[in-house]
């Protein structure tokens, strides 16, 4: 896009459908758009400004999907998004509605996931006059989407759809948002298209470093795979199973890329940073080269950002261009197309890396999980590593943010990558639960299980109403330590235990809470309970609840302090 | 010079600065937009002037103060904008050549027009 010039862009955009039929208002062009576009599902609340297109809905094959949050509508979006491929859609009203929404699209935004979102806006005679139910919805997420837009001519609306579901899915993927006037939405205002169009990003497939890069590989003594969410979204997880394979080029992940190799991966070390596995970490900072594809170098993964991989030279492999170099100075770029630019390596023969190999090996020994847990409690790690051997390998997880997070991304085994379903970016408590349910509907013939906290289903708890409504048969596995968990253990690592507003003893009776939603619920406190439990969440039929009591003092190890570089990891054990 | 050092400065006449040029479809807050991601982005916006070549676009010619984070990452987070038509660094002859261009031409250090 960048040669053309401002008045080509205005009437480009042939491609998309933009097809307008006169007879139809604007709600009922926005909805035909929709249709026409492959939406299946919309995730939302209705409200005053956005009812023109609640009215249209009535009679549209559209499956609307009503939660009863906003946030849970634009998370349950969020994580249909993930597992299905598609671009989730969301929609709200005016106001509150759209201000509800906005969590639910920064998380979007923080993790590159395809989104639409759809909100009601006062009519365009009251805008900016402070109306009630008036919030400037499309200032407030400048930020947080890719792209948005306020419609002003009803004839816009097909276009306008056409190119916010392109741009959301084309290149890095984000949240795109359009604000919908209720005047614009009930009214057919004509007139030609009054904004200039919008093209996706044309980003460039081909690279004049082929030759710097493989060169750089076949020098390193220590090259290592640094693989992120990015290769996830551009699902090239059989391209780099593959190239480890066949190079015996050691491999570590990022939060976002686990399950793009997995434990039977010879070469895969686990995950990298704050509570990444000890062998990962040592491995990235020894390493002579990062072989990084898809990441960006998040401060949770590289921790103190100067002394991270200190001996490693950076090749980086990206569809954004703006994520080379933004933090991490590289020695050779490849910029496109994951898809392809990892064919530069498809000729690559294996490295003679033996001392290397045979060093990672030794430390993916020595720094394997262990399970040996002394105690009668429940060890929440060997919870999720059972339920990871026990569930087909279609089950897909979906994380809420806490200990429990960290603890399924170190214990669970995931064989794909669309499997594990968790808010990386924005960490956004109360995810869990919306997301189970977007999942759900993404695969409805596949096990869902929610592992949440008691800190975060709290969040969104109210979303126990949609399992029911929906009959949807998502497992919630709760683990509950009547704490905020990970701010607790910060607290008593970096704040001289000072334990301030983290304990929940008050929670709820989350069994009988659950029940009151309709949801089948059993709580277990030990250890010898485990088995019985996740045979309870696996051959429940219907929105079941595992209620997992734990020891209020577990922590996750090990642990890198924030600030600090990932050669300090802390790790106490079962303490 | 490395543009990436930072270089503290308060005195706005001692500054090193960068004129970036953008062109920019003429939509609702696109303006906004850019000018939000550069001040987000960590940059500080020393002067800036825009006029429309069309009627459906504008140019805005934006001038940074050098220093981390690095220009040429700015640039590529401007150009992944939607609005956005194209972004790049001005040269002194570019910038000559925009300063003819433009309706009106201000001052840099006191802000008055000078024609």
């Amino acid at each position: 896009m960048s040669s053309q010039s401002a008045q080509q862009t205005v009437t480009s955009n042939a491609s998309l459908d933009t097809e307008i039929d006169a007879e139809l208002n604007g709600a009922q062009q926005l909805v035909k758009a929709l249709e026409n576009q492959g939406v299946e599902y919309i995730f939302g609340y209705p409200g005053g400004a956005i009812m023109p297109v609640y009215d249209a809905l009535y009679d549209s094959s559209l499956k609307h999907i009503l939660c009863r949050h906003e946030q849970g509508c634009a998370l349950a979006a969020d994580a249909y998004a993930r597992v299905s491929g598609d671009v989730g859609v969301c929609m709200a009203t005016s106001g509150p509605g759209a201000t509800n929404l906005v969590t639910g699209i920064a998380n979007a935004y923080m993790d590159s996931i395809p989104m639409l979102a759809i909100t009601g806006q006062v009519p365009t005679s009251v805008m900016g006059t402070d109306a009630f139910q008036e919030v400037d919805i499309f200032s407030m997420t400048l930020a947080i989407v890719k792209h948005s837009y306020i419609v002003r001519h009803t004839d816009d609306i097909p276009a306008i759809v056409a190119e916010a579901i392109e741009l959301a899915k084309s290149g890095r993927p984000g949240p795109v948002l359009i604000d919908l006037p209720k005047d614009i939405a009930s009214g057919n205002v004509q007139g030609k298209r009054f904004i200039p169009a919008v093209e996706p990003s044309n980003i460039p497939t081909t690279s004049s470093d082929e030759k710097a890069a493989l060169e750089l590989i076949r020098n390193a003594k220590k090259p290592l795979l640094y693989i992120g969410g990015g290769a996830v979204m551009a699902g090239v997880e059989k391209e780099l199973r593959e190239l480890a394979e066949r190079t015996g080029i050691p491999a570590v992940s990022t939060l976002k890329g686990l399950g793009v190799l997995t434990k039977d991966s010879e070469h895969y070390l686990g995950m990298l940073g704050m509570h990444g596995n000890q062998a990962a970490n040592k491995a990235v900072q020894t390493s002579d080269l990062l072989i990084s594809i898809g990441v960006r170098f998040d401060d949770r993964a590289t921790g103190k950002l100067d002394e991270f991989a200190p001996n490693a030279r950076i090749l980086h492999v990206e569809v954004d261009a703006a994520e080379i170099a933004k933090l991490r100075a590289v020695d050779v770029a490849l910029h496109g197309d994951l898809n392809e630019q990892l064919k530069v390596f498809s000729d690559l023969e294996p490295q003679a890396i033996a001392a290397w190999q045979f060093d990672c090996q030794a430390m993916k020994k020595e720094f394997a999980w262990r399970y040996d847990y002394p105690g009668k409690d429940i060890y929440a790690p060997w919870v999720l590593n059972r339920l990871t051997e026990k569930f087909s390998d279609d089950l897909t997880v979906t994380c809420d943010v806490g200990q429990h997070q960290m603890w399924v991304a170190q214990h669970c085994d995931f064989v794909n990558p669309t499997q594990h379903v968790t808010s990386g970016g924005l960490g956004t408590m109360g995810y869990g639960l919306p997301a189970g349910i977007g999942a759900q509907f993404a695969k409805p013939d596949s096990p869902v299980v929610v592992v949440s906290g008691d800190g975060s289903i709290m969040m969104n708890i109210q979303e126990l109403a949609t399992l029911k409504r929906y009959d949807l048969p998502v497992k919630i596995l709760l683990f509950d330590n009547s704490a905020l968990g990970l701010v607790r253990q910060w607290q008593d690592l970096f704040f001289e235990g000072r334990q301030s507003e983290v304990d929940l003893s008050d929670n709820p009776d989350f069994v009988k809470v659950a029940q009151a939603f309709g949801v089948t619920a059993k709580r277990i406190t030990h250890a010898e309970e485990i088995e019985e439990g996740l045979d309870f969440l696996m051959n429940t039929k219907e929105a079941c609840l595992l209620h997992v009591i734990i020891d209020k003092q577990s922590n996750v190890w090990p642990l890198v302090p924030q600030g600090k570089s990932n050669s300090t990891m802390l790790d106490n054990g079962y303490e | 010079m490395d543009t990436n050092k930072k270089m503290p400065n308060t005195d706005i006449n001692q500054l090193y600065t960068k004129k970036i040029s953008i062109d920019i479809n003429a939509n609702d807050g696109a303006i906004l937009r850019v000018l939000g991601l550069i001040e987000r982005r960590g940059h500080r916006v020393i002067t800036m002037h825009s006029y429309m070549p069309t009627n459906t676009s504008f140019k805005l010619e934006v001038e940074i103060e050098l220093g981390t984070p690095r220009q040429d990452v700015l640039l590529h987070q401007i150009k992944r904008l939607g609005d956005v038509v194209d972004a790049k660094d001005l040269t002194g002859e570019e910038l000559a050549a925009v300063l003819q261009a433009t309706v009106k031409r201000y001052s840099r250090h006191d802000m008055i027009p000078t024609d």
